[in-house]
């Protein structure tokens, strides 16, 4: 029995249908991992972080409704389903309810459900349930059969040893060492696993001598900066060494070796050997590691986007050729500006975040974010460039693999 | 017999055409292409009296970013044919560079352990070096499979240094010393650190 008598399921009833009314229609469904368009056209990876985003439409609401959304997923259609809730709130307006476009564009409109990491195969999802927060009954679904059928596909690791570069700077009284901070290292790894298509990094790190023919200053500061060119020549050839002496003992071929330089003494520009035009796993590059100025990277570090890009050369990615960049003449990116995306396509990039390091979920809309290629802001991860380094670690994958695999 | 494989690495700058090997070691597991594009630098394989055994073309690589860059580097990797004993690089027939080996030296090769200074170990000089090699230095988890490469191309075989916070979860390291004539590396010393000690 209820407080005062009454029946409390029925109370519940009551305010729904009396205060809200109405009914909500699933406008979209979304499974993405790093950027997606509503046709499901950039693939899917078994074993990665996954969101299902959801839109919705709502019709004749008396008043806004705070909702949850219920989810169910099966591998088959018609066979067991596992439901589960959305880990945000949206609120059903009652009137000029987000559209469709602008419910993608933001994360806090979508209603965002974290799958559990999916296996290789065939996923039906289908909205069950809008729940509101407060008393009352689920929002009457419109079209309860809204069902989509998204499908997951293998996809080898990324193989990767980040080596942190110690140097010593000789002009400091007493000299002073320097190396990458942790954060630095984190970062790179939680990007890369964000924004690759892989469903994991098998990532080692280690820090090592810079060695002694290579210090600060990093840069003679010249347009062709020949002391740039000899030091980075010197720590790529030392990363090569480094990287077939790990080999040698037993390391995986397939590594990539990533060199990671701290910018306490000056920035020490990006490059790697080489774009590799064919698999080549042996093509090494390195970076610089330090807090970003950039005021849309606030996450403390710029060493991440900065590692994506470099070690999208040594996976074959090129200069798209925007943001005062000179475009590779090779490359084929196809979108306007170095975006992400453009209308025609229509994905919308979408980072799962991280919560180990508290970076949120954060929608990225096409025309406000560049691919990680480019020298643009607000970097992220194109289909292209998605699909470019899929395809090559899969060669990478076969051609490369240990005798003993 | 299975045939060596060498990675040869260093420097060519395309400006003045000049050129050196930085370094030559033995290569497992490495990819070694049956064709290989055109390319004016070379690498010429050659025995002691200066017969060519073979020649290597050589792709050296500009970067990646934009960069004007003349100072490239190259990195090769060849089977080594019976006999080699010098390498030559060659930029359209002009010699940049010659790699020789000398056999082994007699060199008793170890190395001690210092006094721990924070959380580096010192390497100390117990043996003698050969002047014809350099030395590798490696560490791994006691009882694990995986060498890890701390330093490479030193001059002496005690002139690392053991840094201990790569190992943050091991109770003991062992530690070891390879030494390399280019073709041929082999282990020359080996020890363990004990955390607990």
């Amino acid at each position: 029995m209820g407080v005062f008598g009454l029946d409390a399921t029925a109370s519940r009833r009551s305010i729904f249908s009396e205060a809200s009314g109405g009914t909500v229609q699933v406008a979209g469904v979304e499974v993405v991992q790093a950027i997606q368009n509503l046709a499901h056209d950039v693939r899917l990876i078994a074993q990665k972080r996954t969101v299902v985003r959801i839109y919705v439409k709502p019709n004749g609401l008396s008043r806004n409704v705070r909702v949850r959304a219920e989810i169910a997923i099966s591998s088959t259609r018609g066979g067991p389903e596992k439901y589960i809730v959305s880990r945000n709130i949206v609120s059903l307006r009652s009137s000029d309810h987000p559209d469709l476009e602008a419910q993608r564009r933001d994360e806090d409109q979508s209603l965002n459900i974290e799958l559990p990491l999916q296996q290789v195969g065939a996923l039906h999802v289908r909205v069950k349930r809008i729940i509101p927060v407060a008393m009352g009954d689920d929002v009457p679904i419109s079209n309860p059969d809204n069902a989509i059928e998204v499908n997951f596909e293998a996809a080898p690791p990324l193989r990767i040893r980040v080596v942190g570069l110690r140097y010593t700077d000789n002009r400091l009284n007493p000299p002073v060492s320097f190396a990458p901070d942790a954060l630095h290292f984190d970062l790179l790894r939680s990007y890369l696993t964000r924004t690759y298509p892989v469903p994991e990094l098998e990532w080692s790190q280690i820090v090592v001598p810079i060695g002694s023919n290579v210090e600060p200053p990093f840069s003679d500061g010249t347009p062709n900066d020949p002391l740039w060119q000899t030091l980075a020549a010197r720590v790529l050839l030392r990363l090569q060494l480094i990287r077939q002496a790990d080999v040698n003992a037993g390391r995986d071929p397939r590594t990539h070796y990533y060199g990671l330089i701290a910018d306490d003494s000056g920035f020490f520009r990006g490059r790697a050997t080489q774009v590799a035009a064919s698999p080549d796993p042996a093509t090494v590059a390195m970076g610089p590691a330090g807090r970003s100025g950039f005021s849309w990277d606030d996450d403390g570090s710029y060493a991440d986007w900065y590692g994506a890009h470099e070690l999208g050369h040594t996976l074959g990615c090129r200069h798209p050729g925007h943001c005062n960049q000179d475009r590779d003449p090779l490359s084929s990116f196809p979108y306007e500006n170095g975006r992400i995306s453009d209308a025609a396509e229509g994905c919308v990039g979408f980072d799962t975040g991280d919560p180990d390091l508290g970076l949120p979920m954060r929608a990225l809309p096409h025309p406000d974010n560049s691919d990680f290629m480019t020298y643009c802001e607000n970097q992220w991860v194109s289909r292209h460039t998605y699909d470019e380094i899929f395809d090559r670690l899969h060669l990478e994958d076969a051609q490369f693999a240990p005798a003993n695999v | 017999m299975s045939k060596t494989c060498i990675q040869a690495v260093g420097i060519f700058n395309r400006a003045d055409n000049s050129g050196q090997f930085v370094a030559v070691q033995p290569a497992k597991e490495s990819y070694v292409p049956q064709q290989r594009p055109e390319s004016a630098l070379k690498v010429s394989v050659e025995t002691e009296d200066g017969r060519r055994l073979a020649e290597i073309p050589v792709t050296p690589d500009f970067g990646s970013c934009d960069d004007v860059v003349d100072e490239g580097t190259f990195q090769t990797f060849f089977e080594l044919p019976e006999g080699t004993k010098v390498l030559r690089l060659m930029h359209d027939g002009q010699e940049l560079a010659v790699f020789s080996t000398s056999p082994p030296g007699a060199a008793a090769e170890s190395f001690g352990l210092g006094l721990r200074r924070g959380h580096s170990v010192p390497l100390t000089q117990t043996g003698s070096a050969d002047p014809n090699a350099t030395y590798t230095l490696q560490a791994r988890e006691k009882g694990g499979s995986l060498w890890q490469t701390l330093d490479i191309g030193l001059d002496r075989p005690d002139a690392g240094q053991v840094d201990l916070n790569q190992f943050p979860h091991a109770d003991a390291i062992e530690v070891r010393v390879l030494k390399s004539t280019g073709f041929d590396t082999e282990e020359v010393d080996r020890t363990e650190i004990d955390f607990s000690e």
